[in-house]
């Protein structure tokens, strides 16, 4: 009880002077009300306790944090990524993957936020990169795949992945899942589809996954017995999905759900900015083109309880996502599962509510795009994407970087306490940061910033908090931050 | 009234997405904005009821539309409608003074680095003390006078400098000791001072107030506003203002002008031709404190440190201190987003603490106050510091009055004035040229360059400015190909319109050009005798005694060519030369207006029949036997790819003729000691040739009637009121008395009669030579009399330099230098 009440009292005064922290909660429903009279109860002299020591906030942080180099020949433009992960539901909900496709030398990342669970998320996250790989390939190689299939080699050559030692892998649903690839492979040989068409193929691996999620679920309810066990959980719950593919110097960024990718791109000339540029758009309440093409998808007189509360059907926070068939199927698929009747949504007419086509967005990376930063909602939900990017950028070079400092026209300061505070600031400024991985440093910021730098209190109360209460305050955090080389490849293409 | 405002503020956020902002910042701009509804109590409710809510629609046509309701744009369409040009039509894309206007300080700063300037913020100052019982509607307008402290001698210097010219403009400022200033203002700490001065004049005003009260005195006269309209395109035919299209139709115009602040090169941008408008938003900082007891009387003075960068004025009951950083940010990395109306930017505390500090030293008694809030608001600054002006090169009957610098409300109001006198009447009453926005090449409206000039700009605010100042950021715009070579032969280049030229060549690196921080500079111990002064004179003396070499390029050049002799009869019409010469033949001459003053100074040169150019060259390379600086020597024209190989030449078979790079320094002092005058320089579009000592340009009995020839044969009859003079300084110790550097003021017989211009040190002469105008204005009636020469040699000349004066002996033709 006292972890929760000191957790709760820090998490108050986090509401009161943190924007972000103050949207965060908004984001999560958070009676509002009841926020702003537990500020107005808070009083100043209470006094700050950390449950966790400073190394121990480190080794939270750090515990899933990993770093890969890549040479030149196999990461092309890409020098290295770091990545880490935060949890706050337990167990965690994100799920990450980053591979190699062999053929094209390609890269691919990804985040995956799950929701309703874990199997979709994780089935997404191993499935997901053998169908793109698979959909971009060449007619010819493909022969080769199917080679691979009938001769059940175990080992089918499309990818090498970067996996952290620790993230779980699904051993018991892999031969399910290699056949449904194969059924694709098979497909994709029959379909004459154009080699060079990227955004199809990669549309195409999207939509296709999402089907055979669905109809894996729906033989297993049918009695069939060519699938995997925990086909039916992977259906019902969901995943948003963030893919980049990085291939020379062209990115494709497909994206389904809330999550995000931004390039970090150096402001020209003399300036020390970053700007950022996004290569996603979140399918949220908030994205009125996402709405209107809802809408657009359904009769006239549906469009009332489409979106309510920027949920769909008053349900479900992203608009796009994979899995999720209660929002996909028909009513009556539906009530053949066991207790289906309660999965319906209200206002269930015109199925399906949810797709999992993903929107693709091509960029070339130019001499100024230095990284790019994928990450789920988690990580957005504190951070705007202008800050993500100063805050890497400056931890490129050396440099750390403090939460804006603010004075608010009530707080009754004088101008000589005002300075004295911006004058210690300056040493926090100066300081480099403590995180050699960027993706944890991105996890300090988010969470523990403060005007005088990172703050240990807040930090401590973030992750100290009881496992039925952190989900009200934050979400998974996953990210991925890829450092892209531009000199090298300016070389390359010299060469 | 202040609740409605704040509902009205709360709409502006919640009616609209802030893109910018985000949604996650709008809570606490909210409060911040709130916070600032007392000062800004007329911005929206008064603002409001001065355009009506009910939205007529736009008329089909008008004579004038106005694009920009901030003070710019409500100043030319109040003019306008005083001068009795009713039909004028303002557009605003969001609501009167929603994009800078509404955030700026409202200082009136008299004393203005050109004359132009200093006539519109005098201008300005009278239009504010009398717009309250125009329209009725109050303004806030105070003399509340200023201080200027100095930190050092050499500020003290500029200030006497400025003070010289300020009494000449007929205005009073008052120089003040050390002691002397804590009775203008009691707050300030005085230990590390050295002087300062008093400009009672200067004033100050609330913005908004007076932006309204401009609209409600426009509107009594018949000009209509309209909120909430889109500028989407600038309509032209045959190079004239046919029209504009906005989100609600079509308005036929005449005129258009664009005020558009820091939208204003994106106003540029919409048209067919582009219209240049070099200017670009950057992060302008102040701070207002709550009020304190020591501020008891309104009309408490302003305050500029500019040493310390800082400013502050009284702001209800508190202070407001704004800073001119010396390194400014720009704002808006890519664009200014939609909807940047009552807005303002993410305000960096950290960024602002230099200032802060010099704040708290100054004014101690801040330290105790409690602050409201830091307020940085986006305002649009020039590559030059000077405000954009007058009709636009690309497309008649276009004016621009943007891009103030900071000073929107000190030169709105004289600026307007002067664009509606130059609609109305065809030409500006005065010399604007050094505010005209023809200043600028398309160059340097790149997005890129303004992005870096404009972080100096700000700062050059409040530093002091050597007369030969140069700037650091974004140059490099126009190199010529021999630019390398000068480069590795050590030239130090000024620049010049975008272009790059050597102003001396310092083969040998030396001490003297070292500033106290070790770092490069041209001029140390600012005002006096220069570091480079040994370079110059030695590139002077190769000279007159060898071959100097001098890269020209940034003259510009125009070929005319026409199949019959239309190419001559157009120059014989421009010019008030007689060019029909033999080929080969070079005129110097000068293109008039109708006033018979100086439009453009150039050279012609026939090169065929029917081919004449204009200083120009054909293919190959073309040699002149011309000089603008007295002495002999060819302008080699050279095509481009020939420059390298023919300079290698030059250099290497000069050598026997002690063959050297010299810059335009030199080159000035050359032209200077030889009594050739120049166009901007010396002489500008308010004089004539006879004025100017060119008589023998005109040619008054030409076939042609030229421009201008009705007005010189008037003057050749009535005689000249002002003479362009060649001086020689008396008594002056070059090494050691301050120097001077155009500006200065020239007394005849201890009475005031014009100012220096081009100034340099005469190497033959031994001496300081420079040129200066003689009027002779009557003490009582102050009118200009005529003058001849023997009033002009007959008098006892003295030149003042930082309130000393030296005799000078005063010359009307070239003296002989041998």
């Amino acid at each position: 009880m006292c972890v929760r009440l000191l957790a709760c009292r820090w998490f108050r005064r986090l509401g009161e002077s943190d924007p972000s922290s103050f949207r965060y909660l908004l984001h999560n429903r958070y009676d509002v009300n009841r926020v702003r009279r537990v500020n107005k109860q808070f009083t100043t002299s209470s006094r700050r306790c950390a449950m966790l020591s400073p190394s121990e906030v480190s080794t939270i942080l750090r515990q899933q944090e990993f770093t890969v180099h890549l040479d030149k020949y196999e990461g092309g433009v890409v020098t290295s990524f770091d990545t880490t992960q935060l949890a706050a539901n337990r167990p965690v909900e994100d799920r990450r993957s980053a591979a190699t496709c062999l053929r094209s030398g390609g890269l691919l990342f990804g985040v995956f936020d799950g929701h309703a669970g874990t199997a979709c998320s994780q089935a997404v996250s191993e499935r997901l990169f053998d169908y793109i790989a698979t959909s971009i390939l060449p007619y010819d190689r493909l022969a080769e795949i199917q080679d691979a299939f009938l001769h059940r080699r175990t080992e089918i050559p499309l990818l090498k992945w970067h996996r952290n030692p620790d993230d779980y892998i699904s051993v018991e649903n892999a031969e399910g899942y290699k056949k449904s690839l194969g059924r694709f492979v098979n497909d994709s040989l029959a379909m004459n589809v154009e080699d060079d068409d990227l955004h199809a193929a990669i549309e195409l691996a999207f939509e296709r996954l999402d089907e055979d999620i669905s109809s894996e679920a729906r033989a297993l309810i049918g009695g069939r017995t060519t699938v995997y066990q925990d086909a039916t959980q992977v259906a019902l719950s969901g995943s948003c999905a963030c893919v980049a593919y990085i291939n020379g110097s062209d990115v494709w960024v497909a994206n389904v759900g809330d999550s995000r990718a931004i390039i970090g791109r150096k402001a020209e000339m003399t300036h020390s900015g970053w700007i950022p540029k996004a290569l996603s758009h979140r399918h949220s309440g908030h994205n009125t083109v996402e709405i209107d093409r809802i809408r657009k998808a359904h009769p006239h007189n549906e469009s009332a309880f489409l979106i309510k509360n920027n949920r769909l059907l008053s349900e479900l926070a992203p608009l796009r996502a994979f899995g999720d068939v209660k929002y996909k199927w028909h009513a009556n698929q539906l009530r053949a599962l066991p207790n289906g009747r309660m999965l319906i949504p209200r206002h269930y007419y015109t199925p399906p509510y949810l797709v999992a086509t993903p929107e693709i967005i091509h960029h070339r990376l130019t001499p100024q795009d230095k990284f790019l930063v994928i990450a789920t909602d988690g990580l957005w939900d504190f951070m705007t994407k202008e800050k993500t990017v100063q805050l890497v950028g400056d931890h490129i070079s050396g440099r750390e970087t403090l939460e804006a400092f603010k004075v608010r026209p009530t707080s009754r300061f004088t101008l000589s306490d005002i300075n004295s505070k911006l004058k210690d600031r300056k040493s926090g400024l100066a300081s480099r940061p403590i995180d050699d991985n960027v993706a944890t440093h991105l996890v300090r910021h988010a969470l523990g910033d403060s005007e005088k730098g990172i703050s240990h209190g807040k930090l401590s109360a973030f992750l100290s908090l009881p496992h039925y209460e952190v989900r009200d305050h934050r979400d998974d955090i996953t990210i991925y931050v890829i450092f892209f080389d531009t000199e090298k490849k300016r070389s390359k293409s010299r060469g | 009234m202040s609740v409605r405002l704040s509902s009205i503020l709360r709409w502006n956020y919640t009616n609209r997405a802030l893109p910018f902002l985000g949604c996650r910042h709008s809570r606490c701009h909210q409060v911040e904005l709130r916070s600032l509804r007392d000062d800004l109590r007329s911005v929206s409710v008064r603002g409001y009821c001065a355009v009506p809510k009910e939205r007529p629609p736009i008329p089909k046509s008008a004579r004038v539309v106005v694009c920009g309701g901030g003070i710019s744009g409500c100043s030319v369409a109040y003019h306008l409608a005083q001068l009795g040009w009713t039909d004028v039509v303002v557009l605003e894309r969001a609501s009167i003074t929603s994009g800078s206007t509404w955030h700026a300080a409202g200082l009136i700063r008299r004393l203005r680095g050109t004359s132009v300037e200093t006539q519109c913020a005098k201008i300005s100052c009278q239009l504010y003390s009398s717009l309250e019982a125009i329209s009725g509607h109050a303004t806030g307008f105070r003399e509340c006078g200023s201080l200027l402290v100095a930190q050092t001698k050499d500020r003290m210097i500029s200030y006497q400098k400025i003070v010289t010219q300020y009494r000449i403009a007929g205005m009073d400022a008052e120089l003040l000791g050390v002691n002397e200033l804590k009775e203008y203002h009691p707050l300030i700490f005085t230990d590390d001072l050295v002087g300062g001065v008093f400009v009672p004049d200067d004033s100050c005003a609330n913005p908004s107030d007076v932006c309204q009260s401009l609209v409600k005195a426009a509107q009594q006269k018949g000009a209509q506003f309209f909120e909430n309209i889109d500028v989407q395109k600038i309509l032209t035919i045959n190079g004239r203002i046919y029209g504009v299209q906005t989100n609600q139709g079509y308005i036929k115009c005449e005129y258009f002008v664009n005020c558009g602040g820091m939208w204003g090169r994106d106003v540029g941008l919409l048209s067919q031709p582009v219209v240049n408008v070099p200017l670009y938003p950057c992060e302008h900082y102040y701070l207002i404190t709550q009020p304190f007891s020591e501020i008891n009387t309104r009309n408490f003075p302003t305050l500029r440190d500019q040493d310390g960068n800082i400013y502050a004025r009284e702001w209800s009951g508190g202070l407001l201190v704004g800073a001119f950083e010396p390194k400014a940010k720009p704002a808006f990395l890519e664009g200014i987003p939609k909807h940047f109306e009552y807005q303002m930017l993410q305000e960096n505390w950290d960024h602002f603490q230099p200032m802060l500090d010099n704040m708290l030293k100054r004014i101690p008694r801040l330290g105790q106050a409690e602050v409201r809030q830091l307020f940085n608001g986006p305002e649009s600054f020039t590559p030059d510091t000077r405000v954009l002006m007058g009709e636009v090169p690309e497309i008649r009957n276009y004016f621009v009055a943007a891009g103030y610098n900071s000073s929107g409300i000190g030169l709105g109001g004289g600026a307007g004035s002067i664009i509606a006198e130059w609609i109305v009447n065809g030409a500006p009453s005065l010399d604007i040229s050094l505010v005209d926005i023809k200043r600028f090449f398309y160059t340097q409206n790149n997005k890129a360059f303004l992005r870096d000039r404009v972080t100096e700009t700000v700062g050059l605010h409040y530093t002091i400015r050597h007369p030969l100042h140069e700037f650091s950021n974004g140059r490099k715009l126009h190199c010529s190909p021999l630019y390398p070579r000068l480069e590795a032969a050590g030239a130090v280049f000024g620049e010049k319109a975008g272009w790059e030229r050597p102003l001396y060549v310092k083969e040998t690196e030396s001490d003297d050009f070292l500033d106290d921080d070790g770092d490069q500079c041209q001029y140390k111990g600012l005002f006096g005798k220069p570091p480079w002064l040994e370079i110059v004179k030695s590139e002077y003396k190769g000279c007159r005694d060898g071959v100097g070499v001098l890269d020209m390029s940034s003259f510009a050049k125009f070929e005319l060519k026409s199949p019959g002799n239309e190419a001559t009869n157009l120059l014989q019409y421009l010019c008030c030369s007689d060019i029909d010469r033999p080929i080969g033949n070079i005129v110097h001459t000068g293109m008039l207006n109708s006033h018979g003053c100086y439009e453009n100074d150039c050279s012609v040169v026939r090169l065929d029949h029917n081919q004449v150019i204009d200083i120009g060259y054909a293919s190959g390379v073309r040699a002149l036997t011309m000089t603008h600086c007295g002495e002999k020597g060819w302008m080699l024209y050279i095509p481009n790819e020939m420059a390298i190989p023919l300079y290698d030449n030059l250099m290497e078979h000069g050598k026997n003729y002690g063959v050297l790079n010299i810059g335009y320094i030199a080159y000035q002092y050359l032209r200077i000691e030889k009594f050739f005058t120049f166009q901007i320089q010396d002489f500008k579009s308010i004089h004539t040739p006879f004025e100017a000592g060119r008589a023998f340009q005109v040619k008054l009995e030409k076939d042609i009637d030229f421009i201008g020839r009705k007005a010189l044969a008037a003057q050749k009859n009535n005689g000249i009121t002002q003479r362009i003079v060649f001086f020689l300084l008396e008594d002056h110790d070059i090494e050691n008395d301050l120097w001077p550097w155009g500006g200065e003021a020239i007394y005849r017989n201890g009475q005031f009669t014009g100012l220096t211009t081009s100034v340099g040190c005469g190497f033959t002469l031994n001496r300081m030579v420079g040129f200066g105008w003689v009027t002779n204005v009557d003490e009582k009636t102050g009118e200009h009399q005529l003058i001849n020469n023997e009033y002009v040699m007959s008098g006892h000349y003295e030149i003042e330099i930082v309130g000393k004066k030296y005799p000078a002996k005063p010359r009307l033709y070239t003296p002989l230098i041998h």
